[in-house]
Formats: structure tokens, sequence, C-alpha cells
């Protein structure tokens, strides 16, 4: 079960700070969280930073990144300055 | 002296505190058209008046209110003021923006600027009105905290005040309008030196734009626009620069340990998001602001502003403290008793190592919090021997006690909290900034090196003359009367919210190898004498609002003409290319022992800075102040 952290607006929305999913992919894990948490959908997990394990999915094979059962994901929504 | 453009009251005041007397300070339209207003024109005034080195808290010095055209009249998020000096922290030139409403009210008292010079032989309250300047006594206010002296003043005028650490003249003594700061530089204490404890600004007077028809269109797209994008119209409102915090720990530059670090295991208790679901009970923000990034929080029962991400950042993770609640209440304090939360935080962090290497022990430690209370209002009245040392800032702390490589400052002023090592351009931005350790006067490369779009944020490629090209935008955006938040609108929304996009993903590629193209196009302006109203709204509103013919290469240029302004003022002042330096912390230690990458190529990127800017050892060529047609 790759274990799940979601930050920034997705928190705010879905009013969950983590949980676990089993997935291959980061493509699966985005189709099961879409369906089951409520407050956010797919295109909206999708359009995400998404850090597999400390780095961001577009350093490594974007959706196809593997996930494992020690994979740590951290979905982020876009954030600005300050 | 009146003007023939729009948005401006016309006039600049210069107040004597010694003589007490004023004149009015001749600022033509010409200069006008040259220098914008707010912190340019503050630079120009500076500029003009300050001949050579001196001390920053001698009545030689002159303190420089200034406002801008689109003050006043009602455009999105333009209800900030600008105040600079001679900064008792860095020596140099220093230019702080607040968002309190003393900028309003001083076009509303028929000024666009004070300039005030000189030393009041008794402690001091200036008044001013359409009518009047009075010099009136303030011995009753001297000793109270920035609130309670403007709950003292009373009535709704405008107000600028300091607390404690003003009059004590804390190197980083803040001035504070309402419940915002001018933060940085010590302009407080410059304050403090002149025995000035407050200046009031108050009257009817009424700026109109030039185009009113055109303004008011330009505004309401405006608005919508920034309610519209993903950053200005969600982000900043739900979570407020607070909502930084996870984003800058995941991409390793979060300022943690004094910078010794890029990440902190207790980011999450100091997170937007944690302060969001716990603590926020409303939202605030400047006037006439749409974004309203200010949050509120709760102090003893009282309701106070929150802090922003650099205070989280650097009275957290920096000092190793994963209490929020302790974060809020220092936050509210140092804001009462008139001080910089930046430098502070870092004067402390220092202090943290300096004790952890058995250098200097001040009782202060990582990761304890207990004692920071106290010793925050020991700097704040320099009562103790520990809380006078550290009001004196890290340089002056390194100068006594050694530690220059872990001195976290730059030009003695200490760093924001981004940590650059994981952001090198944001490195050179530090290194290079007119005013010290800014990150906004840096250029604030990381936003394009991680928090916003992300582009490779350890290359040094095309880092120097992005960093060159948002400084100058910036500093255009900041003279004009707008805050920079306003910029981030340029960013097209669905770089912001799509991220993993191929489009996206391409422009974060290419965006490095831009650098020569921005080169060529600061070498003729003519190419971007164009507006771009969807994604730089700014110059079609200065130009309705002033009536000046002004489009996107020409605010450019302005902004250019004000950096290298400031840096004319700083080279008078002693600067060139040997003081735009980092500590060997941050340009000679790895971040991170499996990447080569992580640290601050700083000598590479400062050539190419250099270059693209026309300087030579850190310094505008005489041909180049000519083509800026800077009168020096
Ligand atoms: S974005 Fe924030 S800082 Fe800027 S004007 Fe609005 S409320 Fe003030």
């Amino acid at each position: 079960m790759a274990r799940v952290k979601f930050y920034g607006l997705l928190r705010l929305k879905s009013g969950l700070a983590e949980t676990t999913a089993e997935a291959r992919t980061v493509s699966e894990l985005i189709a099961v969280l879409g369906v089951r948490i409520d407050g956010l959908d797919y295109q909206e997990l999708k359009n995400s930073v998404i850090f597999v394990n400390g780095k961001n999915i577009t350093e490594q094979k974007m959706y196809r990144t593997s996930l494992d059962g020690d994979s740590e994901v951290m979905f982020l929504s876009p954030v600005s300055g300050g | 002296m009146a003007t023939n453009y729009g948005g401006y009251a016309g006039k600049v005041l210069k107040i004597d505190l010694t003589t007490k007397t004023y004149s009015e300070y001749e600022f033509s339209d010409k200069e006008r058209e040259l220098y914008l207003g707010g912190k340019i024109m503050a630079a120009k005034i500076l500029y003009d008046n300050i001949k050579g080195i001196i001390d920053p808290l001698s009545p030689e010095n002159i303190l420089v209110v200034t406002t801008g055209p689109l003050n006043a009249l009602g455009a999105p998020s333009s209800g900030r003021f600008n105040i600079s000096s001679i900064s008792p922290l860095t020596g140099l030139v220093c230019s702080s923006n607040c968002g309190g409403t003393f900028g309003i009210n001083l076009k509303r008292a028929g000024c666009d600027a004070i300039v005030i010079c000189g030393k009041a032989e008794e402690k001091t309250l200036l008044k001013i009105t359409e009518e009047t300047v009075e010099f009136l006594p303030a011995e009753e206010l001297w000793g109270k905290t920035t609130g309670a002296t403007q709950e003292a003043i009373g009535g709704k005028s405008g107000k600028i005040v300091i607390g404690p650490a003003g009059e004590n003249l804390v190197k980083y003594a803040c001035i504070i309008s309402d419940e915002r700061a001018a933060g940085r530089g010590g302009l407080g204490a410059v304050m403090g030196s002149k025995n000035l404890k407050a200046v009031t600004a108050s009257g009817k007077n009424i700026c109109k734009p030039f185009n009113k028809e055109k303004f008011m269109e330009i505004n309401k797209k405006w608005t919508k626009a920034l309610l519209a994008h993903p950053l200005t119209g969600s982000q900043m409102p739900k979570l407020g620069t607070a909502g930084l915090v996870t984003g800058m720990n995941a991409r390793h530059i979060l300022a943690t340990k004094n910078f010794k670090y890029g990440q902190f295991d207790g980011f999450e208790k100091i997170s937007g998001e944690y302060l969001a679901e716990k603590y926020l009970i409303k939202n605030k923000g400047c006037i006439s602001c749409p974004i309203q990034c200010a949050r509120v929080v709760e102090v003893g029962g009282k309701q106070v502003k929150g802090p922003e991400l650099e205070t989280l950042g650097l009275l957290g993770a920096n000092v190793m403290n994963d209490d929020i609640e302790k974060i809020f209440e220092w936050n509210y304090e140092l804001d009462e008793l008139g001080m910089d939360t930046i430098s502070a935080a870092g004067s402390l962090a220092f202090a943290m190592e300096l004790n952890e290497k058995g250098i200097w022990d001040s009782g202060l430690e990582f990761g304890k919090v207990a004692n920071i209370t106290d010793i925050i209002h020991q700097i704040a009245t320099r009562s103790t021997e520990v809380g006078d040392i550290l009001a004196e800032g890290t340089r002056n702390m390194s100068k006594r006690f050694g530690g220059d490589e872990f001195c976290i400052s730059s030009k003695g002023m200490e760093l924001s909290a981004y940590e650059p090592r994981g952001a090198v351009g944001q490195g050179l931005g530090y290194a290079v900034s007119n005013r010290g350790g800014c990150h906004l006067n840096a250029g604030y490369l990381v936003v394009l090196e991680g928090l916003g779009l992300s582009i490779n944020p350890y290359t040094h490629k095309g880092k120097a003359t992005l960093t060159m090209t948002f400084q100058d935008l910036m500093e255009a955006v900041s003279a004009g009367g707008n805050c920079l938040f306003t910029t981030y609108a340029v960013f097209p929304g669905f770089l912001i919210s799509k991220p993993n996009s191929i489009m996206t993903r391409l422009v974060n590629k290419i965006m490095p190898y831009l650098g020569g193209v921005l080169y060529l196009a600061g070498k003729f302006p003519t190419l971007l004498a164009v507006n771009l109203p969807s994604i730089f709204p700014h110059s079609v509103c200065l130009k309705a609002a002033t009536g000046m013919k002004l489009n996107f290469g020409k605010m450019l240029r302005i902004g250019e003409r004000g950096y290298n302004l400031e840096r004319l003022l700083n080279k008078k002042l002693g600067v060139d290319a040997s003081c735009d330096t980092l500590p060997k912390r941050l340009t000679d230690e790895l971040q991170d022992e499996a990447n080569k990458k992580s640290k601050v190529p700083l000598e590479k990127m400062k050539k190419r800075y250099y270059r693209a800017r026309g300087w030579k050892n850190g310094l505008p060529t005489a041909r180049l102040i000519k083509r800026l047609g800077i009168e020096a």
C-alpha cells in the first residue's frame, strides 16, 4: 500500500491529510483516488504537483512512475510566492 | 508644484526636524516620467541628497516616504506605499514596502512623498494635513508599543509609527502602519534616531486618473483576471503566503537550522494547511486588494495578524521549532515592539549556531523555545548584554564572534526563508541585490525555480538574465504602486494549473535558454514597445491613470533605471562587486552530498549577470548611465 499525503488546496477541499492506496503506478493511483475521495476528482489530482519518494514525477517517469508498498506520494496544489 | 499627469497629488514635501520647518521639494514631471514613483522616486531623492558614506543613525540621513501614481485611485492591490533611507543594518540604500493605509492618506493630504531630514530636539509626532505640517510633542508616546501608539494617537488618519525597538536603535527595527510593516533594513531605527515616534497624514484631496473611463474599465477586467487566476484567485486567498511552506520543504528550499538544510521534519506543523485547518479566523489584506492574502489568528484571546511565510519558516524550521502557536506569539510581539521578523529570526538562528559550536553562549539553542519571548524583549529594549548584541544583527555579531561562513546575510541583511542551494538563481539574486538578503529585491527567481514554475533549480543557465529581468519588472511594478503579488498573474494560468502538461514542461525546459532573447530585448527596448493587457495590465493601467505614454518595454526600462540608480547610490556608499557575496555555507558546502550541484555557483552567475546588466566590477558604466537617462 502506498502512503498518500495531500497538501495545499487539495487538503482543504477534501478535508483529508493522508490515506493509503493500492496502485502500481501514479496513473493507477490517481484513478483509484479520484473515485474514492470526496471533493477531489481525477483531473484535479492529475494536475497536481506530484512527488514520489521526495522527487517530482516530472523528473521521473511522469504518470508511469512506479509505486510499491513503501512509496510515499505527495499531492500538492500549485503555489506561488510570499 | 502641480503636475500635468493624472494619479499624482503633485507635491513632495521636505520636512526638517531640526529647524521645525517644511517646504516644497522640487520633483518635476520629467522626473515623474523617468522615475515614476514609489521606491524609484525615493532612490532619485536619496541619490540627489546623499553625497557619500554616512552614519545612517545621524541627522545627515534622510527618510523618504513615497507613494505611486496608482495609490488611492482604487486599482487592484494598489494600497501599498514605500519607505526608503540609508539602512543602519547595511549602511546602504534600503527601500521597504508597506501595506498600511498611510500612503493613501498621504495622497489625501495632497502629497506624493515626504522627505524627512535632520533630527528633532524632542520626541516628536509629525501631523501632516493638506494645510500644514505640525511638529507635536510625543514624550507620552515614547516607550509605547506600535499598537498602543496608534491607539493613543487615535482618529482616522493614516499613521506610521515605531515601537521600543526603533527608539532603542535596534539595527532591524521596523516601521508599522496599521498592522502592516515596512519591515526590512532597520528604517524604524532611522526614525528613532531622529526622535520621531510617529507621522500621521489626513485630508480630503482626491487624485484623479487621467482617463477615468478607461481606467475603470481596465481595473474591472484586471480584478476579474486576478480572481480567476489559480494563484491570486485561489491559492493566495485560501492559504496565504503560508501555503508555501510545504512546497518549499518538498523542493529542499525551506531554510532549516540556520540554512544548514533545506528540509525540516516538523514542516507540517508550521504549514499553511495546518494554520488554515486549526487556527485561521479569517482572511485580511491591504486596502483595494481582491487577493486578501493576510491571515487573522488568535493570540492570548486577541485577534491579530498571522505570520507570513518568511516568519513561519525562519521562526519555525530555521530555529528548529515546530510550535506554530509560539510563532503566532513571537510574530505579534515583534510587530508590537517594532522589529523585522526576518532579521530578528536570522539573528536568533545565528546565535543558536554560535552557541552550538561553543563560540558564544547566549542561552539560545536550536529547538528550545522557552527563552525566545524574553530574548525578543531584551533585543527591543537592549536591556541585557545578550539583547544588545543580538540587536546589532548577524554581520556585527560575526565581526565580534566570527562564524562568517554561517552568518546568513548578504550586505549585512539577513536572508529570507528560501534556502538558495535548492534554487541557485535565487542565490544569485540574494548576492547582487541592492538591498541585501531580500528575496524580492533579488528578483525572486525561486518562483520560477520550483514554486510557480519548475525550471531546473540547480543550473546556472539563464539565471543571470532572468534575475535581471524580474528585478527590473518588480522594481517598476512597485514604483507604480501595485503589490508585487499581482505579477504572479503574468504566468498564464495553465502553466500553474497544469504543472505536468507537455506545454508546461516545455516552458520549464526552454526558460533557461531565454537568456539570450531577454538580453537582446534589453538592448533594443523597441522590441518590447507593446502593451500586453492580458498578462501585464500594469502598464496599460498606469497609462490610463497618468496619461504617460507607457508600454511593457518602457516599464521595464523604468525598472532598469531604478535598479541602476540604487546601485549608483550604493556606489557612493562604497559598494562594488566585492560586496555581492554570500556566506561560504551557501557557495562552498553542498546541501546534499549526493547532489554535486546543490550549492550556489555564484562567481559564474555573477559574471554573466554583470555582463547582462552592462556593469563593470559590479557597477553601471558611464555608457549605461547615459543610455538610461540618469543624471548622475
Ligand atoms: S496580495 Fe496581500 S500583500 Fe498584496 S496587496 Fe493584497 S493583501 Fe496586500
